[in-house]
């Protein structure tokens, strides 16, 4: 039963002390009014809290007594020690109390003072006074000098006698430590007179001390003897928060109380009342009485109690309490308390006034800035404000700028004013100008360029910084780089516009110095050129709000090689950020930025306020003086749609031009983005430009879009094209459009008239010029005379002659036919077209070009058909056939004039120049007409003749009318020694043909005479028949070699051999081998000797065959004639020896003799070729 | 070595030195005399002479003659040369010609030189059954046309005097010749027609005659081939009056040039007696320029037939 009713009795202990621990107003107040009451509270807490046995607590009372000093305090040190419960912090009722009235918890003043803890080590050094009176216990050392010497130290006996080894004890207990040394002397002095006696403390004996009432550990301690009151409190833990600071009882061994204030000791050192503890003391600390507490603008806010037995204090005795000597102007003194109804309320004190126990005086001093003082902040080397009441001059506030830090920029500064009003500055400026000065409150901001670019960058939404609110709110202009924010720009209107970027942005390579966009604080914008900002020295004016876009080439995507590298890149390199480049297209729209396309892709963007020219544009884009251009631009105009071409411009004539208003977008095109605009013409901007343009077309193709105006420029592409030494002349064909009728037309020009102003007046843009290359034309009016194929001519040459003959009308009504005919293209014309592919479609006008054709005949380099525009003069026509050849006689150049003369055309006269008399550039003709020059008579040089082989100097050799082939070979220095003069081949051009011929009839009358003897079918024909056939079809695909036989060894063998042009002779070396063919058993080469007769020979081929004809048998010779062979015969080196077959059979139709000159032919050629070869 | 041409003609009975006729060429003639220039001129002519007679010229080229002597060969320059065909042409024989003929019944040897173109006299001896008899006469020869030789020999043998003229007519084509001959001795008149058809059959000739002896036709026919130096023939001979059929074999030969022994089993065709221009057709040429060309040691030796 027993262990139930105390677990009742704690849980019922424990109840009651919860609702203490959280006290109401009330119960706060109420205790206050009864501290005995609130120490009773306290003591059944602490005894609950120390439920355990005290621990270590000093030197326990009972038991033995033991007298102890500091030696054993040393061995061991929790005789001395502080309980560990005094380290616990804890609050105090009473500071809840007051932490409740002031939202704070304060200190209790003093307490802390006896909380501290206690070095142990500080204790033997207690400073013994001269009162200190020796008892049992304490250590002496003792020094004897004289006749007896030692140093030793004794302990005072618990009787109080100190025992020197050779003296008889002697009471020291009660004296002072002079006195006994005195005593000691004295003692001495009688056997000795010279003894000295020198005396110290050496260990302090112990003293007990109780310790009770409102300590934290209450207790008896054991501390030094001459230990002052206060580090005794130290030793038992100090005062609770509960205990009183001003009623301490010090009670010793004989009953003397001493009533100790510690407020005394606290408040002044100088007079305090620390008494020192005797052995056997007791202290008690008692309950805290009344306190007060201050808070606030105090020395030392806290709670102090109130002397013994006062209820209330007047604030000047708070004041000097709580340590505070001064009250600022403007303090405000209130007491803070609880009313009646246990609110918290404030009252307004005076010094004078008295506030009551409970109560907290709360000085309330409101610390305000100092506002007469101008700041520097940022960029200097410490920063710092200066006090003062007027204006400062920038220079004077920063020193002359010597506060400035190395990195601070000085080109601007920030000045917040303390009205907030903020305003940018040139510092550099401000620090010469002396009038710039800066009001007190007011802030300068000096920034290095890193800060002031991170400030620049951020996002004024998204950052609290006063400074860059500041900058947003200050009249200053911003400076955009691409379009991200890099610096703000302080405001100007004397400096040149180079002067005020300088400080902010460094132009780089890569700064695009075509562009810059001025932004004003109105949203409008427009382009200019940074270069002429940057070149121009007259003022520039910074306004407040002001944007300045400056952009680089990279953002811009501009640089030289962009043409080659991709053509696909965009001129704006597309951002991550969408919004940047929706804020960019924006601004260049808004800012009427002109776009220059290069073949269609945006290659640069340029100020179109100054309607820039072409060659600043190709500037711009660097490509000034460059070929990569052609010639064409278009000036456009933007919709919202597309651009729209306002007119064509051209780089070769309108280079300095300024373009037209409302420019924006221009189009370059390069040399091969026009071509491929061309090789697409089918592209809806290739008809837009053909309509805009001059159309060039050379021969069929259309070789160039160019302004109208190039025409007459001669250092455009188009009349560069025109002026090719490969482009004719005379005739060109003009095709416009004619609005009255609705029809294209066309008209014959010359090269002349086109470059002429009355033709360029005339010409509109849309129209087509066509050109012909003099090959082209030549080829195309002249088919088969080059190297084209004779199958057309023939067709053409009609078609020319019915041109001809059948314009016999008037020049008018005879274009309208053409134009008739052209457009229907007759359908040889057509075929021919299709023939001669090089010319589809200019067959469309071959009509047209025929019927201004004149022919042009005899010592010129292309005689032919030549079309001419108008009246042209005989020298340009001349010149149109590649001019007169050397051989012209030119003293009588015919032209033949034509009329019409009853529907035909018939030979008018015959006019005949002399033109090394009169000039053929004066002689213009007109009309129909053709022009024949007549060559001179040649009889020196009548052709080539070539002698190859074994001549002394083969070659080719110009020959005279009578010239012979003897005296040629003589010229050629006679035949070499190996030359086989025997086997010479003479051929002659003109003979190949008719040997041909007759090879041909002579092998058509073969086959024929066998045909018939196929059909006659005589008896044992068929073998000869099949050898026949062979030879024929030999011959047929024989080679011929039109050759001659002569002797060259003999000039006069047969008259002279006149040469013809053309002619070859080709002497070969002494063969050494003589040929058989025919019917042998196999044709062979046999080697040549001079013995052989025809029966060897014919064994080298194997013998003859079963047809051979032997009695028929020749000898083909070297020099192409032949001989019958026999065993007599003489056969040289090189001959043929030929077998014919039998034709016995076949002799009946006539065939032997066919059959023998079928293989004559045949092998004259072997020979002949064999020889050559 | 070009202007150094030699042409030495040798003689086979006598070492004499002979003239060649070869005008234009300014030719010496030698077989032994020392080195010559010969004339200028791009060509050296040469002219062939078979009996006594000549018909062809060839122009030898100079620089064709070099070569030939360089290669030590003579085909190519003789289709270099020029050969032109001059007609028939009496040409003087320096040398005698002995002709020894041997028959059953009647054998002969006979020496003929000439004395001048045309005429030339002859020395012989017969002898016919066991008696033998001097012959002595002259000839006469004329050329009567472009390829036709007349020629008229009177003989005495004896007390008997031959008289006959002959005529020989080679064709146009050269592939056959006509021999007439007509004869009187001691008042026998014989009179003959006959062909020779050259290369009738392979290589051998075909001579047939018709003819009138006394007042009997006379038929014959004969083959004849020469083979080398020798010359073979085959014959028959018909007189269509008594109907004796007389049939021949002879053979012929030449030791040198100019001497010619014969031997036949029977007297034979009289046309046979009649000279022949076989030798001077073009198809000949050839087998004269082998005869005559002689082709060695850095000298060319033209030996006249």
């Amino acid at each position: 039963m027993m262990p139930r009713l105390l677990a009742f009795a704690l849980v019922l202990s424990a109840s009651m002390t919860t609702p203490a621990s959280s006290q109401t107003a009330e119960q706060q107040m109420f205790l206050q009014a009864n501290p005995g009451l609130a120490q009773q509270l306290q003591r059944q807490s602490g005894a609950q809290k120390s439920s355990g046995p005290s621990e270590g607590a000093g030197v326990p009372t009972s038991g033995e007594i033991k007298v102890l000093n500091a030696d054993d305090a040393i061995a061991d040190p929790s005789l001395l020690t502080q309980s560990r419960a005094s380290n616990a912090r804890e609050e105090s009722v009473i500071q809840r109390y007051y932490s409740i009235l002031t939202r704070d918890v304060l200190p209790i003043y003093g307490a802390a003072e006896f909380g501290q803890s206690q070095d142990t080590q500080l204790l033997f050094f207690n400073t013994m006074g001269k009162d200190y009176r020796l008892a049992a216990g304490d250590v002496l050392r003792v020094t004897l000098r004289g006749l007896t010497e030692s140093d030793a130290s004794y302990k005072i006996g618990r009787d109080g006698n100190l025992i020197l080894p050779t003296l008889a004890p002697f009471s020291v207990a009660g004296l002072s430590i002079a006195k006994a040394e005195t005593k000691l002397l004295d003692v001495l002095r009688y056997d000795d007179a010279s003894a000295t006696v020198y005396m110290s403390l050496d260990t302090a004996r112990l003293i007990t001390v109780q310790v009770s009432g409102a300590v934290k550990t209450p207790r008896t301690v054991a501390v030094p003897a001459y230990t002052p009151l206060s580090r005794v409190l130290a030793y038992a833990g100090g005062i609770k928060p509960t205990g009183s600071l001003r009623n301490i009882v010090l009670r010793d061994r004989d009953g003397n109380v001493n009533q100790v204030d510690f407020y005394d000791f606290l408040q002044s050192p100088e007079g305090a009342n620390d008494p020192l503890v005797t052995d056997s003391s007791r202290v008690f600390v008692g309950n805290q009485g009344n306190t007060i507490a201050a808070i606030g603008f105090v020395a030392r806010p806290g709670i102090y109690e109130l002397p013994e037995g006062t209820a209330s204090l007047p604030v000047g005795s708070i004041l000097e309490l709580t340590g505070t000597r001064i009250l600022p102007p403007g303090v405000k003194l209130e007491a803070l308390y609880f009313d009646e109804s246990g609110l918290s309320q404030s009252r307004e004190v005076s010094r004078s006034s008295v506030l009551k126990a409970g109560e907290v005086l709360s000085i309330r001093f409101l610390s305000t800035r100092l506002t007469d003082v101008i700041r520097v902040k940022g960029a200097v080397l410490e920063e710092y404000q200066i006090a003062t009441v007027k204006d400062l001059s920038v220079g004077e506030l920063l020193r002359g700028g010597a506060v400035l830090s190395e990195a601070a920029s000085r080109d601007v500064a920030l000045v917040i004013s303390e009205n907030d009003t903020s305003k940018v500055i040139d510092l550099e400026r401000a620090l010469d100008d002396p009038k710039f000065t800066l009001s007190s409150g007011d802030v300068l901001h000096v920034f290095t360029p890193a800060n002031l670019r991170n400030i620049a960058r951020a996002d004024v939404n998204s950052s609290d910084s006063n400074i860059l609110l500041g900058f947003v709110e200050a009249e200053s202009a911003e400076l955009f780089l691409n379009g991200s924010r890099i610096s703000f720009i302080p405001l100007s209107a004397e400096d040149a516009f180079k002067e005020i970027l300088r400080p902010f942005y460094r132009l780089t390579p890569q700064t695009s110095l075509d562009l810059a966009i001025l932004e004003d604080d109105s949203g409008s914008a427009r382009a200019v050129s940074l270069r002429s900002l940057l070149l121009s020295s007259a003022p520039f004016v910074v306004s407040a709000g002001d944007k300045i876009h400056l952009f680089e080439n990279q953002f811009l995507a501009i640089s030289a090689d962009v043409l080659t590298s991709d053509p696909t890149q965009e001129i704006v390199t597309q951002k991550d950020d969408d919004a940047t480049w929706t804020e960019f297209s924006q601004l260049i729209t808004r800012a009427g930025v002109m776009r220059v396309f290069i073949d269609d892709s945006l290659r640069a963007l340029l100020p179109s306020s100054e309607n820039p020219t072409l060659a600043l544009i190709l500037d711009t884009l660097g490509f000034a003086g460059s070929r990569r251009f052609s010639d064409l631009v278009s000036v456009e105009r933007l919709t919202s749609e597309n651009r729209n071409i306002l007119q064509l411009k051209s780089i070769a004539g309108d280079l300095e031009a300024r373009l037209p208003e409302k420019t924006r977008s221009v189009t370059l095109y390069t040399q091969s983005g026009k071509e491929e605009l061309l090789n697409k013409p089918d592209s809806a901007q290739f008809e837009e430009l053909t309509s805009k343009a001059l159309n060039l077309y050379i021969n069929d193709e259309q070789v160039q879009l160019a302004a109208p105006s190039d025409l007459l420029n001669p250092d455009s592409e188009i009349s560069q094209e025109l002026s090719s030494q490969d482009i004719y002349p005379l005739f060109a064909i003009h095709e416009y459009f004619d609005d009255t009728e609705q029809f294209w037309k066309k008209d014959a020009v010359s090269l002349s008239d086109l470059r002429s102003e009355f033709f360029a007046n005339k010409i509109e843009p849309g129209d087509r010029i066509t050109a012909f290359t003099r090959n082209f034309l030549f080829e195309l009016v002249n088919p088969g005379s080059g190297s084209g194929s004779g199958s057309g001519s023939d067709a053409l040459q009609q078609l020319i002659g019915l041109q001809i003959a059948g314009s016999d009308i008037e020049e008018e009504v005879q274009s309208e036919s053409q134009r008739r005919l052209g457009e229907q293209r007759p359908a040889n014309a057509e075929q021919l077209a299709q023939k001669n592919a090089s010319a589809p479609e200019t067959s469309a006008y071959l009509q047209f070009i025929l019927s201004v054709s004149r022919y042009v005949s005899g010592a010129v380099e292309r005689p032919g058909y030549y079309p001419v525009a108008g009246s042209v003069t005989l020298s340009q026509l001349l010149s149109a056939a590649g001019d007169l050849t050397q051989n012209a006689d030119t003293t009588r150049v015919e032209v033949i004039k034509q009329k019409v003369n009853g529907g035909k055309i018939v030979a008018d006269e015959v006019q005949r120049f002399d033109l090394t008399k009169s000039d053929a550039s004066s002689l213009r003709l007109l009309g129909r007409y053709s022009v024949n020059v007549p060559a001179f008579i040649n009889d020196v040089a009548t052709g080539l003749v070539t002698l190859a082989g074994e001549v002394q100097r083969p070659g080719e050799y110009l020959i005279a009318r009578d010239e012979t082939l003897h005296d040629l070979i003589a010229r050629a220095g006679g035949l070499t020694g190996v030359a086989y003069p025997l086997g010479a081949v003479f051929t002659r051009e003109s003979l190949k043909d008719s040997q041909r011929e007759s090879n041909m009839v002579l092998a058509d009358q073969l086959e024929q005479s066998v045909l018939q003897v196929a059909s006659s079918d005589v008896e044992g024909a068929g073998e000869q028949v099949t050898a026949v056939l062979k030879y024929a079809g030999q011959l047929r695909s024989q080679d011929v070699t039109g050759r001659l036989s002569v002797n060259v060894a003999l000039s006069d063998v047969s008259g002279p051999v006149y040469l013809q042009g053309g002619d070859t002779l080709t002497i070969p070396k002494r063969p050494s081998h003589v040929s058989v063919i025919g019917s042998v058993q196999k044709d062979t080469v046999a080697s040549y000797s001079a013995d052989k007769r025809l029966s060897a020979y014919l064994a080298a081929a194997g013998g003859s065959s079963r047809t051979a004809d032997l009695k028929r048998a020749y000898i083909l010779l070297p020099n192409g004639e032949s001989t019958s062979a026999d065993e007599d015969s003489i056969i040289p080196p090189g001959a043929v020896i030929v077998v014919p077959p039998k034709t016995d059979r076949l002799t009946v139709l006539g065939l032997t003799d066919l059959v023998s000159r079928v293989l004559g032919n045949i092998a004259t050629s072997v020979l002949a070729i064999n020889n050559v070869r | 070595m070009f202007a150094r041409i030699w042409i030495v003609c040798a003689g086979t009975l006598m070492a004499s030195t002979v003239y060649a006729d070869m005008p234009s060429a300014k030719l010496f003639l030698g077989n032994t005399s020392l080195p010559k220039e010969v004339g200028t001129g791009e060509a050296i002519i040469w002219r062939p002479t078979v009996d006594g007679l000549t018909r062809y010229q060839f122009r030898l080229p100079r620089s064709g003659v070099r070569d030939a002597l360089k290669y030590q060969d003579s085909s190519a320059l003789f289709y270099m040369s020029q050969t032109s065909d001059l007609g028939l042409q009496l040409v003087r024989e320096q040398t005698g010609e002995i002709h020894v003929s041997v028959a059953p019944e009647h054998s002969s040897a006979k020496y003929t030189r000439s004395l001048t173109h045309e005429l030339s006299y002859h020395l012989g001896v017969e002898f016919s059954s066991e008696t033998a008899r001097l012959s002595l006469g002259a000839s006469w020869r004329n050329v009567t046309g472009h390829t036709q030789l007349d020629q008229t020999t009177a003989t005495r043998t004896g007390n008997t005097v031959h008289v006959s003229w002959t005529r020989t007519k080679l064709s146009s084509a050269d592939h056959l010749e006509r021999l007439y001959s007509v004869s009187s001795e001691a008042g026998d008149f014989k009179a003959r027609f006959g062909t020779r058809w050259f290369d009738f059959f392979q290589s051998a000739d075909m001579l047939a005659e018709v003819g009138v002896d006394g007042d009997a036709f006379v038929i014959g026919a004969q083959i004849e081939r020469e083979i080398g130096s020798a010359a073979v023939f085959f014959g028959a001979v018909s007189n269509l009056a008594s109907g004796n059929t007389d049939f021949s074999l002879g053979v012929e030969y030449h030791f040198g040039k100019h001497t010619k022994v014969g031997a036949t089993t029977q007297t034979g065709l009289i046309s046979r007696e009649v000279q022949s221009l076989k030798s001077l057709r073009r198809a000949a040429l050839p087998s004269h320029w082998r005869n005559s060309v002689d082709i060695s040691a850095g000298t060319i030796k033209i030996n006249a037939p």
